[in-house]
């Protein structure tokens, strides 16, 4: 396991896009700041400096890469499971990629991918809200660090080790081909909820099924099921 | 016979319309239609998706020159985001695609000359 680190840097997910081509499979980059750092969607993503956790992984094996479908939702199972060994409850995985706190975001995944005649390289870039101790300005979801749930400082170090074990023993997972499913449906946020979204340019109310078997999320619209895969849906609350 | 463009799932084909003249009564025959398809080019320089996907955003446009390794779109599938970059150097000639089209697995994006 090998990682670089920087005190300030663009965005770690950025970096590995300019450099995998150098970089070994499974290598960590970490900064205590990003000054550019990205959430899906072109959002931004901001944290204070040396508070929190933010770094991305890089993926060149093409097995695992082949399993892309998968990954967004087993990255935020491997971080859920590692916050969960702290003692906070009311951890879900709200589809597709973010860990919650009962109805607060705790963890944003940027899942992005580099391709010439095939893909290159899968970057998983992972930012876990650790001992802010206040968010200020405007959020599409509403935040909350770690140290506000605990109320004390978690050690990052300690904590940067268990994610990054976690995060390979999952990735292995894939690997070896052992089906997780069983057990991320369990903390399925949007199960059974109802939610607005957008489908084909229309504003519609549907029923969350949940997250299906190719970890696609099944809906109901008007009692007809549908799989959705597109970041293009947007769900309001 | 009039000539119409019609784009479908990024493909784009040229199609021949005939107009039939009204017939009273009985069933009409449906109008003869010639469909052309315009092949997209399938040459070495072609830029093709690797993925199946919806096509988030294209970087360039036609008269560009594009290097090795320049990001020219980008396709998101399974919520992630995937930099399609140029595997050669060259002009961009065509855009095959719009933001929004749905791609299969090697479906021609940009076309290089």
């Amino acid at each position: 396991m090998k990682e670089l680190f920087f005190e300030s840097i663009d965005s770690t997910n950025t970096y590995l896009k300019r450099n995998y081509e150098d970089l070994e499979d499974l290598t960590f980059v970490r900064a205590d700041l990003q000054t550019a750092g990205k959430g899906r969607n072109a959002r931004k993503w901001s944290s204070s400096k040396g508070k929190n956790l933010m770094f991305s992984l890089l993926v060149k094996d093409k097995k695992v890469m082949k399993a892309f479908g998968s990954l967004s939702v087993l990255s935020a199972y491997a971080v859920l499971k590692v916050l969960e060994s702290y003692g906070i409850e009311g951890l879900s995985i709200k589809w597709p990629n973010d860990v919650y706190v009962k109805d607060k975001k705790i963890c944003g995944i940027l899942l992005e991918g580099v391709s010439k005649d095939e893909m290159e390289c899968l970057i998983i870039g992972i930012g876990i809200n650790v001992n802010e101790d206040h968010f200020e300005g405007d959020f599409l979801h509403e935040p909350v660090s770690m140290k506000q749930i605990l109320h004390k400082n978690v050690d990052l170090n300690k904590f940067k080790e268990k994610i990054y074990d976690l995060l390979i023993e999952t990735i292995d997972s894939i690997r070896s081909g052992t089906d997780l499913y069983e057990k991320v449906i369990a903390y399925d946020y949007l199960k059974g909820k109802r939610a607005y979204c957008l489908i084909d340019g229309l504003r519609k109310e549907v029923s969350i099924i949940g997250i299906d078997a190719d970890y696609s999320l099944k809906i109901s619209d008007e009692g007809e099921e549908k799989n959705i895969f597109s970041d293009e849906i947007t769900f309001h609350l | 016979m009039k000539v119409y463009k019609v784009k479908v799932n990024g493909k784009v084909y040229e199609v021949e319309v005939e107009a039939v003249d009204e017939v009273k009564g009985g069933i009409e025959a449906p109008a003869q239609v010639k469909k052309e398809e315009v092949v997209v080019s399938q040459g070495s320089n072609d830029i093709l998706a690797p993925i199946a996907g919806k096509v988030l955003s294209v970087k360039v446009n036609v008269g560009d020159t594009v290097k090795k390794g320049q990001t020219v779109a980008i396709i998101e599938a399974m919520k992630l985001e995937n930099e399609i970059q140029s595997a050669f150097d060259g002009k961009v000639k065509q855009i095959v695609v719009s933001v929004g089209d749905d791609v299969r697995n090697k479906d021609v994006l940009i076309v290089l000359e």
